[in-house]
């Protein structure tokens, strides 16, 4: 079994292991993320990295072992997190700044206080001049700004992200990682990655897990050593691409 | 094809199948009188013109019947609007409610109204009750069925969202469950809105009156066809298919007021 230890854990799982039925998801899954640690989840389809994602989440609890994030029950400690998924997950009769109110909003904040944050976390993703847009009309990329400006008014500690980025197109990919990574230099938060490329998950992270399948245990962590201040032209260096293939090598081998 | 060209046969379309249909009208009527004579042909198919006669001299009846079953139509589909509406509320609440309380529910459906309405007539008297409770039966039904459906199939990624955000649980029905049922729910009164004046028209049937000194759609069927007045029967035909379209306009507009600037529904339409 593979254990990552980081110092001053903002998020423990201690032998977690997730049942669906009588089926096997996770199992004994061991780590400690410390506070403003990158980690990518990489591996095949169905090797329970969403769910893993979901158990940190508090959305699904585990069936033995235990989990913490700052020392808490996950869901006692959603007032930390905020969980960006797969899709935009708008609401789609709500406008941009509306949805971007959302978490303000449920957490019984002022209209004034929501609005001045709404738009301070809408102009960080480059999102300033779409404020009285619906949903409908924005594109994939700029959908994706709106989840994650909603994600952070509530200035998490620990961000959760389901392959955000799946659906979009590569060049809106890179800008996005690229603009999320300068957020993370600003905030300073834990981040949980879900993706299926190597080159996303090394561009983006200090750590990578990599989960086997059937059930998903962690099969290899591997650290990312490159520089802090990554941009487009990191991309171009041999590092990184000796880490992507790195990367590449160990999804395709893991059983 | 243009878009002149496309509206050009939006409307003339139409206008030239209405006329052959007169022609083949006024065509059957005349061969009729041609062989019963002319007094028969007025009582079994009369000329269109004649009904027009009809519409014109019974104007002042027509549009006060016109106006009471528009009273009736209005106030029961209300009712079933708001009692559907609550209804589907508790029966989205929890599984074993919508399992205690639905097959109940499928049951009023089953049963034909037109058994049921002696019974609201004996219940509730003749008159507005017994119409209304009519209207309500016949429209409340797709409203509760589509409402439920929608409360009950909110997405799970959004549900998940919510919990994220700790909201409560009258937070998530509120500004999630609610929003997301409201293209079923509008659904649901566009049908109700289409059944809400044949309900009151079948209403006047077993319970309509006179009171006031004028009765619904209805009655008036009634009289004109106790009195063979057949071109006035025609007359309130039109007049009720009239009110069926305005009824529906109305709830039809509200579909759109409430869903133009978000629902795929209607911006598709609105692109096409």
């Amino acid at each position: 079994m593979v254990t990552v230890k980081g110092s001053q854990p903002m998020v423990r799982l201690e032998s977690v292991v997730k049942r669906f039925g009588k089926t096997t998801v996770l199992d004994g899954i061991d780590f400690n993320a410390a506070k403003g640690e990158f980690i990518s989840l990489v591996g095949p389809s169905g090797c329970g990295k969403s769910t893993l994602l979901k158990i940190i989440a508090g959305l699904h609890p585990v069936s033995e072992g235990s989990a913490t994030v700052d020392g808490m029950e996950p869901k006692n400690a959603r007032e930390e997190m905020a969980f960006i998924f797969q899709e935009a997950n708008l609401l789609p009769w709500k406008r941009v700044r509306g949805n971007a109110e959302l978490p303000l909003m449920m957490r019984g904040f002022s209209k004034e206080r929501r609005t001045e944050t709404a738009n301070k976390m809408l102009e960080l993703v480059n999102l300033s001049h779409a404020v009285d847009h619906f949903p409908w009309q924005l594109s994939g990329g700029m959908r994706m700004r709106v989840s994650i400006a909603r994600a952070l008014t509530l200035a998490p500690r620990v961000l959760l992200l389901d392959e955000p980025f799946g659906a979009l197109d590569e060049m809106t990919r890179d800008n996005l990682n690229e603009d999320l990574l300068k957020i993370h230099a600003r905030d300073n938060w834990t981040a949980f990655f879900v993706t299926h490329s190597a080159a996303e998950a090394v561009f983006l992270s200090h750590k990578i897990i990599v989960l086997s399948a059937n059930p998903g245990r962690i099969a290899q962590v591997i650290e990312i050593k490159l520089p802090p201040d990554r941009n487009a032209e990191t991309r171009e260096s041999p590092e990184y691409l000796n880490y992507v293939a790195e990367v590449s090598h160990a999804i395709r081998t893991v059983h | 094809m243009s878009a002149v060209l496309k509206k050009v046969q939006f409307w003339i379309l139409p206008i030239i199948s209405g006329l052959l249909l007169l022609l083949v009208w006024y065509l059957i009527a005349y061969i009729y009188a041609s062989k019963e004579g002319f007094d028969v042909q007025r009582i079994i198919i009369p000329f269109p013109h004649q009904i027009l006669d009809a519409l014109i001299s019974e104007r002042a009846a027509l549009w006060a019947s016109a106006m009471k079953t528009m009273q009736s139509a209005v106030l029961g589909f209300l009712s079933a609007v708001v009692v559907g509406y609550a209804l589907s509320m508790l029966l989205a609440s929890a599984v074993w409610v919508k399992q205690s309380l639905y097959p109940w529910v499928l049951v009023l459906q089953m049963t034909p109204v037109v058994v049921l309405a002696p019974i609201f007539v004996l219940w509730l008297g003749q008159g507005l009750p017994s119409i209304i409770m009519i209207t309500f039966l016949i429209g409340f039904f797709p409203i509760v069925a589509n409402t439920t459906m929608g409360l009950v199939s909110t997405d799970r990624n959004l549900l998940d969202l919510f919990e994220m955000c700790n909201a409560t649980k009258s937070q998530e029905i509120l500004h999630l469950r609610v929003p997301y049922a409201m293209p079923y729910f509008l659904t649901g009164m566009k049908i109700a809105g289409t059944l809400a004046p044949i309900g009151a028209i079948t209403g006047d049937l077993f319970a309509g009156s006179s009171q006031g000194g004028v009765g619904g759609i209805g009655f008036m069927v009634i009289i004109y066809n106790s009195q063979l007045k057949i071109p006035e029967l025609f007359a309130t035909a039109f007049v009720a298919c009239l009110l069926g379209f305005v009824f529906v306009g109305c709830v039809n507009y509200l579909h759109w007021y409430l869903l133009k600037n978000w629902h795929d529904s209607v911006r598709r339409a609105e692109a096409s």
